[in-house]
């Protein structure tokens, strides 16, 4: 029985390719900053340079700054509703290569017969 | 033990030579269970959620999934005396199963059990794939956790080119066949003429060929037409190539003709 997958993927997005996500799950790599008094949003800095909003479904119990990785669905306004966050300590933030990152999200996104997400069940 | 981050494990005897391939065609059935795994393929867990089960072989297109590696974050973990059971996720896809099979019994001392990783970070599996009861699975021989963010990064770019050398190979030849690390260094060194001559002992061998004159050519003349080159390394392609009979000394040992001028 075929099944889509890609309602279970979360695909690796920049600030570039956010908008052709509206309404889907995606996974965005960044730097965390400015968080807001409440702990309820804070931005994140796409590794090409744009600034997302990123609301946080119950506020956040630690300060994030540095290198994060925010998982959540995307609304038409380009902000991301947050599902799950991973927050990388400051050795794992000072030592990543963004721009190289940035670059493989935009390789993997044009060779999807090659970097597989989300195919269909067999 | 394991060769990570290869595309060929070479340690299986008899099959292959350096430049050769890693899994031979028609095979023995007898011999079918030293013919597997020979690479170990980077790949995403959707690939392997989707591949065709053929037997208990799987297939991503023309690909054999066999050994694979995937970097994913760990979303749970379950703990129990032989095995630790993970879900781990990479995006691609649902969260894949990886077992590891692990000797934790109480009796085994601490120091020597294998520690379960934490949810929420990132790991790097290496492992085979499996099926069990129509779910598919991998069966982990080696769980990393990430410490540096850039294997990630390295993982995609990995992921990508390993697939379009393999789509490139299967293209050529109109046969599925895996990769070699090997191949690579083999088809793009320029082997000249004479086959068997590593890049020195043929530039070296060229010279000499070329000087047509009584006396052949000097070591000294030799080394000012490779620049770069150190005497000693001159010096040990002479010898390599006089014992193999490609050249001979003429007046004196810093003079040499080649055989096939």
């Amino acid at each position: 029985m075929p099944q889509d997958m890609s309602e279970f993927s979360k695909p690796r997005v920049n600030g570039k390719l956010l908008p052709s996500f509206q309404g889907r799950n995606v996974c965005l790599l960044g730097n965390a900053k400015d968080v807001d008094s409440n702990g309820t949003a804070f931005i994140l800095s796409t590794s090409d340079g744009q600034d997302v909003r990123i609301i946080m479904q119950e506020p956040l119990g630690e300060y994030v700054s540095g290198l994060t990785e925010v998982h959540g669905s995307v609304d038409a306004q380009n902000n991301i509703h947050c599902q799950n966050y991973v927050a990388f300590p400051k050795e794992i933030s000072d030592t990543f290569d963004l721009e190289l990152y940035n670059n493989a999200v935009e390789l993997t996104s044009r060779f999807s017969e090659f970097y597989k997400v989300g195919v269909i069940d067999q | 033990m394991w060769n990570q981050g290869g595309y060929q494990d070479q340690g299986q005897g008899g099959f292959s030579s350096p430049g050769g391939f890693g899994t031979p065609q028609g095979t023995q059935g007898d011999r079918k269970s030293r013919n597997r795994a020979q690479n170990i393929l980077p790949c995403t867990t959707a690939e392997i959620l989707s591949a065709n089960q053929n037997d208990d072989k799987f297939y991503s297109g023309e690909i054999e999934l066999s050994q694979i590696t995937i970097v994913g974050l760990i979303i749970a973990v379950k703990e129990s005396p032989t095995r630790i059971d993970y879900e781990v996720d990479d995006m691609t896809g649902p969260p894949l199963e990886v077992k590891q099979f692990v000797d934790n019994d109480e009796s085994v001392p601490e120091t020597e059990r294998i520690a379960a990783l934490r949810e929420n970070t990132y790991v790097r599996v290496y492992g085979t794939v499996r099926s069990f009861g129509g779910k598919r699975n991998v069966t982990a021989f080696k769980m990393v956790p990430v410490m540096d963010m850039n294997e990630v990064t390295y993982h995609m770019l990995e992921v990508t080119h390993s697939h379009l050398a393999l789509s490139k190979q299967s293209m050529s030849s109109g046969a599925p066949m895996n990769k070699t690390a090997a191949d690579d260094i083999y088809s793009n060194q320029d082997s000249g003429m004479v086959s068997g001559l590593n890049q020195v002992q043929n530039q070296v061998h060229s010279i000499i060929q070329s000087n047509m004159s009584d006396e052949g050519a000097s070591i000294e003349n030799v080394c000012k037409q490779l620049g770069g080159v150190p005497e000693r390394s001159v010096r040990e392609a002479v010898e390599f190539l006089s014992s193999e009979g490609h050249i001979y000394s003429t007046i004196d040992e810093d003079h040499y003709k080649a055989t096939d001028s």
